[in-house]
C-alpha cells in the first residue's frame, strides 16, 4: 500500500449508509437514491482524470447488514480496481476487525481504516484515534478524527453570521497546528485527517473545499475529501454548480501533488513552546498552539523530552508552558537561552534572575532583564491559552517579525522555508469576505530576491512587485480568492 | 502644573454652559466671540530632509513651541486610525491613513529640542490593548526609531488602562451635546500640553479628519466599545465604538456616564460630531498639527473605499476649530458649510458646533493665516469624495431620524 501517495476520497454508497443515513433526520430520498447510485460502477466515471487514487468505502458496523453491503459493493470494487483505483474499508462500531480483514482480503481490498487497537496480523490497517499522544507508537500512517472543518463554522445559530473568538475577530477553525505537533511527535510517514462537511441546508461553496484541502495539504496532511449531501446529489443530476465544484476539488487536490516539495520545508519558527503535550498539560498546551497560529506567531514545537538535545538557534523567545518544571538540565539550558539573548517566558515559581524592568506593562509578569535577554515569569498560573499566547507573542515582541501579511483580512498563514534557506513559501488561507478583497502585501524579514505567486486554478505562477522596505522587502500580490502560496527564493 | 492655554478655555467654557443643548442657531453669538488663532500652513512636499525645518518655521509663525512646551510633559494623540494590517492598496498607512512616522518623529525631536521634559505618544489602537510600541511594529514601523527622536519620550495605548490605576474623569463643560462626561487614558490627564498630531483627509461620518476628529480616538473601547460589560471596564477591548457613539444603541460601561439626551437621533451624522466637540471641550487640544503631505481622499481609512493623494501640505495651530477650518479649506472644501454640503455630505458640520461651543472661530475672515496662503496650498479633496460615495436617498440632516 503506497500510502505516500494516494489521494483518498470517501465514497459513500451501499446499505450500511443508507442504513446509516436514515438514523440522520435530514436524509432525504434523494440522498439515498445517490447512495445506490455509487454503488453501480458507472458511478466511477466522476473521478476519471482526477488525481482521486483511493476511494474510502464502508466495510462493516457490526451489524447483520455487513454481508448483504459488502456483497452489493462487489461489482464496484471490480471496476474500482479496473481503474487502478486503491478501496480502502472502513470498519467501525462492534465489527470484529479480523472478521472485516479476512472478508476485505477476498474482495481485493488494500487496506481497512478503523478506530480500533485490536491487532489484525497479515492485513494493512490504517489506525484512526482521538487526539492525544499519551502512547505514542511509532508509526507510518495517523489518522486523525478530531479534525475540524477548516474555517469559520458555517452551522451557526439563526442570526449569527460569525463566531467571534476572544479577540473579536471571526474564530476560525484549522487543523494546522495539530498537523504540526503529530509530524513532531510521531513523525508519521502519512497523516490523513477525516473531517466531514458541516451539516447546512445547502451545498457548500466551491471555495470551502478549497479551504478543506489548502488547510489539510499545506501542513503536510491529507484530508480524506468528503462530499456534502448536497454536492452528491448535484452531482448526480450533473447540475453546473456541483459540477464546478467538484472540477475545483480535483483541481486543488492536483495543485498539492504538483507542489509536494513545499511539503518538505520546515515551517518557520521564532517563538519556542516547550511541553510534553500529555495528560494534564494537553489542553493548554494544545490550544496555545492553536491560537499561536491563529494570531499569525511563528512558532516551533520543542517536545519537553526532546528539548535538551534540540537546536535553540533562530529563536527569539521560548514559552514554557507545563505547569510543573522541567529536569535541572533543561532548565539550564532555558535560563542559558534567556542570558544568551532570547526571552524565557515561564510559569510562576521559577527563579527569578537579572535586574527587574521597571515599565513592565504585562500585569501577569514580571520581568526582568538577564544577561543579555529577557526573563518574564508569571506571577500566577495562566490558564486561559489565548493570554499565554497572546502575551508571549508580546514578551518576545512584533519587533522581531519576520513575516507581516496586510490586508488579509480574516485569514491564516504558514510559512516554511527549505532546508537549505534558499526557498520559502507562504500559505495564505483567507476566508470569506461580502467586501471586495483589496490586493495583499507580504512583507519578509529575509530580503528574498524574487517570489511568484500560485494560485489551484492555475497551473502558472504569476511574477509579483518586489519593493525593499528595510529591513527586508515586501511583495505585492493581486487580490487572492481563498488560498494561494507565496514563493520566494534568494 | 498648568496647562499653557487650558485654564482660561476651561474658564470660558463654564460661561458658556447655558447656551450647550440648543438648537445651532442660538449659538451664533457665542460663535462670534469664539477664538481666533494664527493658523500657519506651509508646503511640503516630502517627509525628508524639509520636513523639520518648515515644521520649525512653522512653529515659529504660532509664537514657537519653547514657551507652549518647556519643562512640561507634551502629550501627542497620534492618528493611527484602524488595524495596523491594513493598508491602502499596497500604500503603507503612514501613506494614507496613519501620521507617517518620520512626521512623527520630526515632531518629537522638536519638542524634545524646545526643551519638553517628556513626550508621550499615544493612540488607542483599534479594538486592540497591546502596547502601542506593538502595535506600531505590527504595522512594520521602528517604533524605537520614534522613541529615539527625543531624550524621554513614552508611548501608551490609551484603549486601556495602559500604565494608569484608573480612568480619570473629564466633565464637559456646560453639560455636553451627547455625553456629560468622558473616562480616559491617565495620560490625558497627565500631561501639562495636549497635542494632536493628524491627518488631512476625508472622513466618511464626519465629513473630514483633522485634528478634532483625531481626539475621538481618544477614547477607550474597555469602556466605550461594542462589547464591553454593563456594569465595568473590559482589559481587553474587542471592537470599536459603533454601538455606543456611532449607533447609539448601547451606554458605556460603568462608571462611565451614559448620555445627556437618550432620545436624541441615533444618526451617527449627529452623533458623531456632537461627539467630537465634547471630547475637545473636555480635554482641550493646545496645538493641532496636521499631516497632508502624503494622504488618501474619499475616506479616513481603506475600509471606506477612497484613493491615496499627495497634497504636500502641512497644517498647524493652537486653536483646534481655527486649525481645522483652515485644514478645510486647504482641502478645497468651505467650513461654513451647513449639514448636507460637502463636505459634510451626511452630518452636521463639526466646526460649527465647536464655534457654537466656543472652542473657537471657523471663520476664515477672523483666522490669521501665516505662510502659504490658503489658495496655494489649495488640494481639492472633492473629487474623490464624489467619486467613491455618490449620494443616495434623503440628504443629511432630512434623513437623520
Amino acid at each position: 500500500v503506497d500510502l505516500d501517495t494516494w489521494v483518498p476520497l470517501r465514497w459513500p454508497c451501499g446499505p450500511l449508509e443508507i442504513e446509516r443515513g436514515k438514523r440522520r433526520e435530514s436524509f432525504t430520498a434523494r440522498e439515498a437514491e445517490v447512495l445506490r447510485a455509487w454503488t453501480d460502477p458507472t458511478a466511477l466515471e466522476l473521478v476519471a482524470g482526477t488525481p482521486v487514487s483511493c476511494l474510502v468505502v464502508a466495510w462493516a458496523d457490526g451489524t447483520t447488514g455487513d454481508e448483504e453491503h459488502q456483497r452489493a459493493l462487489t461489482p464496484l470494487l471490480g471496476a474500482a480496481r479496473g481503474r487502478g483505483l486503491g478501496i480502502v474499508g472502513w470498519v467501525s462500531g462492534a465489527a470484529d476487525l479480523r472478521r472485516a480483514a479476512a472478508t476485505a482480503r477476498a474482495a481485493g481490498l488494500a487496506a481497512l481504516a478503523t478506530d480500533s487497537a485490536d491487532p489484525v496480523p497479515g492485513f494493512d490497517v490504517l489506525r484512526f484515534g482521538k487526539r492525544g499522544f499519551g502512547v505514542r507508537p511509532p508509526s507510518d500512517f495517523l489518522g486523525d478524527l478530531d479534525a475540524l472543518w477548516p474555517g469559520m463554522r458555517a452551522s451557526l445559530p439563526a442570526g449569527a453570521d460569525a463566531v467571534t473568538g476572544p479577540t473579536g475577530a471571526p474564530w476560525l477553525d484549522s487543523n494546522g497546528w495539530y498537523v504540526r505537533l503529530a509530524h513532531s511527535l510521531v513523525h508519521p510517514r502519512t497523516l490523513w485527517l477525516a473531517f466531514d462537511p458541516p451539516e447546512i441546508s445547502q451545498p457548500l461553496p466551491a471555495a470551502a473545499y478549497v479551504q478543506a484541502i489548502a488547510d489539510t495539504e499545506a501542513y503536510g496532511a491529507r484530508w480524506m475529501v468528503s462530499l456534502d449531501p448536497h454536492l452528491r446529489v448535484g452531482l448526480l443530476d450533473r447540475r453546473a454548480a456541483a459540477l464546478a465544484t467538484w472540477a475545483g476539488i480535483g483541481m486543488s487536490l492536483a495543485f498539492f501533488r504538483r507542489h509536494r516539495a513545499w511539503a518538505s520545508f520546515v515551517p518557520a519558527g521564532q517563538l519556542g513552546v516547550v511541553s510534553d503535550f500529555t495528560g494534564a498539560n494537553e489542553f493548554l498546551s494544545f490550544e496555545v498552539l492553536n491560537l499561536l497560529g491563529r494570531q499569525g506567531s511563528l512558532y516551533r514545537i520543542l517536545e519537553k523530552g526532546a528539548a535538551l538535545q534540540a537546536p535553540f538557534e533562530g529563536l527569539d523567545a521560548v514559552v514554557y508552558v507545563d505547569e510543573a518544571p522541567p529536569a535541572g538540565d533543561l532548565v539550564r539550558k532555558l535560563y542559558r537561552f534567556a542570558e544568551g539573548g532570547g526571552t524565557l517566558v515561564t510559569p510562576p515559581g521559577w527563579e527569578e534572575r537579572g535586574m527587574a524592568e521597571e515599565d513592565a506593562w504585562l500585569s501577569r509578569y514580571r520581568v526582568f532583564r538577564y544577561g543579555r535577554g529577557r526573563l518574564a515569569v508569571a506571577r500566577e498560573r495562566i490558564e486561559d491559552p489565548q493570554i499565554l499566547a497572546e502575551e508571549a507573542q508580546l514578551l518576545m515582541s512584533h519587533r522581531h517579525d519576520r513575516v507581516r501579511v496586510f490586508n488579509a483580512g480574516t485569514g491564516l498563514f504558514h510559512y516554511a522555508t527549505s532546508g537549505d534557506g534558499r526557498a520559502g513559501v507562504l500559505h495564505t488561507f483567507l476566508f470569506p469576505t461580502p467586501y471586495r478583497r483589496p490586493p495583499m502585501t507580504v512583507w519578509f524579514r529575509q530580503p528574498w530576491a524574487q517570489a511568484r505567486v500560485w494560485m489551484v486554478d492555475s497551473e502558472e505562477a504569476a511574477p509579483v512587485g518586489r519593493t525593499a522596505a528595510e529591513p527586508g522587502v515586501e511583495f505585492h500580490l493581486p487580490p487572492v480568492p481563498v488560498y494561494c502560496a507565496l514563493e520566494v527564493s534568494s | 502644573m498648568r496647562a499653557p492655554h487650558g485654564h482660561s478655555r476651561r474658564q470660558f467654557l463654564a460661561g458658556s454652559t447655558a447656551v450647550l443643548g440648543m438648537g445651532l442657531g442660538r449659538l451664533v453669538p457665542f460663535a462670534r466671540a469664539a477664538a481666533a488663532a494664527t493658523v500657519s500652513v506651509a508646503k511640503c512636499d516630502t517627509y525628508g530632509v524639509e520636513l523639520v525645518p518648515t515644521l520649525d518655521r512653522m512653529f515659529d509663525q504660532l509664537g514657537g513651541l519653547g514657551r507652549l512646551v518647556r519643562g512640561r510633559t507634551v502629550a501627542v494623540k497620534l492618528n493611527l486610525t484602524g488595524p495596523p494590517t491594513i493598508r491602502l492598496g499596497p500604500r503603507p498607512a503612514g501613506l494614507a491613513h496613519w501620521v507617517h512616522p518620520r512626521m512623527i518623529g520630526a515632531v518629537v525631536h522638536l519638542l524634545d529640542r524646545a526643551g519638553a521634559h517628556r513626550v508621550r505618544l499615544l493612540e488607542g489602537g483599534y479594538a486592540s490593548a497591546v502596547p502601542l510600541d506593538e502595535y506600531m511594529y505590527m504595522a512594520g514601523w521602528d517604533a524605537a526609531e520614534i522613541v529615539g527622536a527625543g531624550r524621554r519620550v513614552e508611548l501608551e495605548n490609551t484603549n486601556c488602562l495602559g500604565r494608569g490605576g484608573d480612568y480619570p474623569r473629564f466633565d464637559v463643560p456646560g453639560g455636553g451635546l451627547l455625553f456629560p462626561s468622558y473616562q480616559l487614558n491617565h495620560s490625558y490627564r497627565d500631561c501639562d500640553v495636549f497635542v494632536s498630531l493628524t491627518k488631512l483627509k476625508d472622513h466618511v461620518t464626519a465629513g473630514v479628519t483633522l485634528s478634532m476628529k483625531n481626539c475621538f480616538g481618544t477614547i477607550p473601547t474597555t469602556i466605550y466599545g461594542d462589547y464591553c460589560p454593563k456594569d465595568r471596564p473590559d482589559e481587553r477591548p474587542r471592537s470599536g465604538r459603533n454601538a455606543v457613539f456611532h449607533d447609539g444603541t448601547r451606554q458605556p460601561a460603568s462608571p462611565a456616564a451614559p448620555e445627556v439626551d437618550p432620545a436624541s437621533p441615533r444618526h451617527d451624522g449627529y452623533r458623531i460630531p456632537r461627539v467630537i466637540v465634547d471630547i475637545c471641550a473636555a480635554r482641550p487640544v493646545d496645538l493641532a498639527i496636521v499631516d497632508g503631505i502624503e494622504s488618501m481622499g474619499g475616506a479616513e481609512g481603506p475600509w471606506g473605499g477612497g484613493e491615496g493623494c499627495h497634497p504636500g501640505v502641512l497644517v498647524a495651530g493652537t486653536n483646534c476649530v481655527n486649525t481645522d477650518a483652515v485644514a478645510t479649506a486647504v482641502m478645497g472644501f468651505d467650513p461654513m458649510a451647513p449639514a448636507g454640503a460637502a463636505p459634510f455630505y451626511a452630518c452636521d458640520n463639526f466646526l460649527e458646533l465647536a464655534e457654537g461651543a466656543g472652542l473657537g472661530s471657523r471663520d476664515l475672515g477672523r483666522i490669521e493665516v501665516a505662510g502659504t496662503p490658503i489658495r496655494e496650498a489649495r488640494f481639492d479633496f472633492a473629487p474623490f469624495v464624489r467619486s467613491r460615495f455618490p449620494r443616495r436617498g434623503p440628504p443629511y440632516p432630512e434623513n437623520r431620524s
